[in-house]
């Protein structure tokens, strides 16, 4: 990501939640491009909010809870343990995305 | 939700007799009249539901109309032959043994099967014993993920999460088994000019428990509306052997002992049998729990995993998807 694109006009103090917020936003648009090409195949058409449940709509499995723990994995070069893999952190894209954001905080 | 009834393990009960007859009838009908088959063709695993279907079969269609095969492979359990052999024996039917491990050493099933394992245990390899595991879903709200428990040559055990590559791996390379044991049924159905008797229960089928052109391939299903608990029933009715009665379910797809339960269902299988017939006669959750040894929110969680796999599973019970009707084609029996 370029400089630019956290330029801003609020006070310094103010730059983290805001370099964090572009974090989550940018998590959560991979993870729900990953989960429209992989679970929708590409059709999105609008269906999917980032707080749709998973399990509500009936879209993702357990083999697609694991296909989406592989690429978060990999993407994001985390360890993931078996009792972190629940619907608290696994059902949402925006779920998801805080879940990553969590992990990542707390390897800094 | 309300029933009209008190909700009991009592809801299972059959009157075996009378379900014995109508399964008769509809396989004399199934077998030689729609089908136009001769007799009926049965892959005995020494397990309760392919000796209570070969029984039935009997019944219906006479002791020279059903030939049973076995067919054990280098990593099968040794009860699973005597057992078949002791069943044959006793229906005094015609059987032969098959042994399909070289058919599916050569087709790499095993050794496809251990390379999918070592993606996550690396020195997975000659000697070792594996099986596929679920975690038990009654205790927490967690995703159904599988792991594989293997155990090395000197005893030691490991466990590591399948990654999805590696979990489908394994899943292709073992559903070698069950396929290649269909084709064999399916030799032996042609030549006898039988029609090949499938052996799922009502837990098995519903939930999707089969391979798809495996062990979920035949050309009738007589115990497929019965739940397994009724098959039991059949079993003693039937006059099976003690020893099959009283065997543990088991997949006998894996090299490790495992039981149905661990592989697929996470739950013992007479609960599951339990809830799914009280979900299927829309039981609410509170008078299962006030029936069984679960909470509520543990019938509520079964539940969700027979949903879960009702969906999941669809894929296996449908037929090749056309993009027209083709109209000549009409099936009997389906008008």
């Amino acid at each position: 990501m370029s400089e630019r694109q956290f330029e801003t006009t609020a006070p310094i103090r103010a730059t983290v939640p805001q370099q964090v917020m572009f974090a989550m936003q940018e998590i959560a648009h991979e993870i729900r491009s990953f989960v429209v090409d992989n679970f929708l195949f590409g059709e999105e058409n609008g269906q999917l909010s980032n707080d749709d449940s998973f399990l509500d709509k009936g879209l993702i499995d357990s083999m697609g809870i694991l296909t989406l723990v592989d690429f978060v994995k990999e993407k994001y070069s985390i360890n993931i343990e078996d009792e972190e893999i629940v619907p608290d952190h696994w059902d949402s894209v925006q779920r998801i995305a805080t879940f990553i954001e969590g992990k990542l905080a707390s390897r800094n | 939700m309300k029933t009209l009834f008190s909700f009991s393990s009592r809801v299972l009960d059959i009157k075996a007799e009378a379900v014995v007859s109508v399964a008769q009838e509809s396989i004399r009908k199934t077998v030689l009249h729609r089908l136009r088959r001769r007799g009926a063709v049965v892959g005995l695993s020494g397990g309760i539901d392919s000796s209570v279907t070969a029984a039935i079969c009997v019944r219906a269609l006479g002791r020279d109309r059903v030939f049973a095969v076995m067919m054990p492979e280098s990593e099968s359990s040794d009860d699973s032959l005597r057992l078949g052999q002791m069943l044959a024996e006793s229906l005094g039917i015609a059987s032969i043994v098959e042994n399909v491990g070289p058919t599916l050493k050569s087709l790499g099933c095993y050794e496809r099967r251990d390379e999918a394992i070592r993606k996550v245990i690396p020195e997975y390899g000659k000697g070792w014993k594996s099986k596929i595991v679920l975690p038990n879903l009654l205790e927490s709200s967690s995703y159904a993920l599988y792991s594989v428990v293997a155990q090395a040559p000197n005893g030691e055990i490991k466990r590591a999460r399948l990654t999805s590559d590696a979990y489908l791996g394994v899943v292709a390379a073992t559903n070698f088994k069950q396929r290649v044991r269909k084709t064999m049924e399916y030799y032996h159905a042609d030549r006898l000019w039988y029609a090949v008797a499938g052996t799922p229960n009502r837990l098995e089928y519903a939930q999707g428990f089969f391979v798809k052109n495996g062990d979920g391939s035949a050309d009738f299903k007589p115990i497929a509306h019965l739940y397994k608990t009724q098959v039991f029933q059949l079993g003693r009715y039937l006059g099976i052997p003690e020893e099959i009665l009283r065997r543990p379910p088991t997949t006998d797809t894996y090299s490790l002992e495992q039981s149905q339960e661990e592989f697929y269902f996470s739950v013992p299988l007479e609960t599951l049998d339990l809830c799914l017939y009280a979900k299927n006669h829309g039981v609410d959750p509170a008078e299962v729990a006030g029936a069984t040894t679960l909470s509520v929110e543990q019938v509520k969680r079964v539940y969700g995993i027979i949903d879960s796999k009702l969906n999941s599973t669809q894929y296996l019970h449908l037929p090749p998807q056309l993009v027209e009707k083709v109209e000549e084609v009409r099936l009997m029996g389906t008008d």
